[in-house]
């Protein structure tokens, strides 16, 4: 049956007063997309028979889950952000990150929303104070939420970044179907993914492709 | 559905979602809708050989474009999809990110900025002052990278309600859209 007007916009003032609150900042869903990324490369690395541990920045259990809202340094950090570490029996352990900079080749910083390093990198760069260098990553994950139809020019940024951090693992995720940009991006060494809130296939098939680069590691112990 | 109710209905939309302070979802939609919409077409090149011994024509399959404005269903269809991404599935990914961290139920995760601005890299700084200067400073549901927390508990169940009422509303809408664009 068509749906009327008035009962439609009607239902719609019912049911968006009492949780439109919550959307009032654009920046939450950003930034909790970012955790669901994490929570998918997680998720990967479990598949692979990982074992995964959420630690604070000085590498004791997280009792306060802390993320980025905005990029920042994985060395002196401004508090003390979650991260998780990942451990495959008999290779050196990793640590995935939401929200850090990596120095790519152009010896440019670049913000990685999700990125999978070796441990020893990330202690080295704890110790010294420095940024990440891109040879040692094994993954890094673009997460891109958008109400509005995905801007195009996003799959061309993210060939950019890609090109600059050596096609270390790199993975588009985005919330909704944008054919242009996923077909750029899977024309080249990298992969584009869509992942929709609620959607445990898309789940699935992100974890499926996390899992496949920490099953190399697995087995090789390289990045 | 018509040209006119779909008209009708986003105008209506647009009216609540600034009564309910989401102004930000409608300048999305609206840079969305300003920029058009890109089509490709599949366009037949003849070329003519008129030299002996053999006159023939030969066809060829090359990619066109072409920009349009949005149609007023699909309008309405970018504005629904817009409150479904920016209100309910915001709430729905909560319980996403439950399922593979079970360690956060009845606790609360909090978000801080990773560094304060002046210590940014340019780029970062840019890209970050690009988000903030593109909305009014005066507006108080402008993003600002300040800490602010989400709490996995008891209300998460009743928020998670309203959003699957809100969901079904739009999603009525939209399959009848569909059933028109297709």
């Amino acid at each position: 049956m068509p749906i009327s007007t008035n009962t439609f916009l009607l239902e719609i003032r019912a049911a968006l007063g009492p949780i439109s609150r919550d959307a009032q900042q654009s920046t939450r869903a950003w930034d909790l997309y970012e955790v669901l990324v994490l929570g998918a490369v997680v998720g990967g690395a479990r598949r692979a028979n990982g074992q995964v541990e959420l630690l604070d920045t000085n590498g004791n259990p997280a009792t306060r889950y802390l993320f980025r809202s905005s990029p920042g340094p994985l060395a002196r950090p401004s508090q003390q952000f979650t991260h998780a570490e990942i451990r495959f029996a008999g290779q050196p352990a990793l640590e995935a990150h939401t929200g850090i900079w990596v120095v790519g080749k152009s010896q440019l910083p670049h913000e990685c929303d999700c990125a999978v390093v070796s441990k020893a990198e990330a202690d080295a760069v704890r110790s010294a104070g420095r940024t990440p260098l891109w040879g040692q990553l094994l993954i890094h994950a673009e997460a891109k939420y958008y109400a509005r139809p995905v801007p195009f020019g996003h799959g061309r940024a993210f060939l950019g970044l890609g090109l600059d951090l050596g096609w270390k693992g790199s993975t588009l995720v985005i919330n909704r179907q944008s054919q242009n940009a996923m077909q750029l991006v899977r024309r080249r060494k990298a992969a584009a993914f869509k992942l929709t809130p609620g959607d445990t296939d898309d789940m699935y098939q992100l974890e499926c492709r996390f899992q496949q680069r920490f099953a190399r590691y697995r087995r090789t112990g390289s990045v | 559905m018509s040209d006119d109710q779909a008209d009708e209905i986003y105008r209506g939309l647009v009216q609540i979602l600034r009564e309910e302070g989401l102004n930000w979802i409608i300048d999305e939609v609206e840079t969305a809708i300003r920029t058009g919409r890109t089509d490709t077409i599949a366009v037949d090149v003849e070329t003519r050989h008129d030299d002996p011994p053999a006159r023939r024509r030969q066809h060829t399959k090359h990619l066109g474009h072409e920009q349009r404005d949005w149609t007023r269903q699909e309008r309405l269809a970018i504005l629904l999809d817009a409150v479904d991404a920016a209100v309910t599935k915001p709430l729905i990914m909560e319980s996403d990110v439950l399922s593979v961290f079970p360690e956060l139920d009845g606790r609360e995760i909090v978000f801080a900025p990773g560094r304060f601005a002046e210590d940014l890299p340019m780029d970062v700084f840019h890209e970050g002052l690009e988000r903030a200067i593109a909305r009014d400073a005066s507006d108080p549901t402008a993003p600002r990278y300040e800490p602010y927390t989400l709490r996995f508990d008891r209300r998460r169940r009743e928020r998670l309600a309203n959003a699957d009422r809100l969901s079904s509303v739009l999603l009525s809408a939209r399959r009848e859209l569909d059933a028109d664009l297709d």
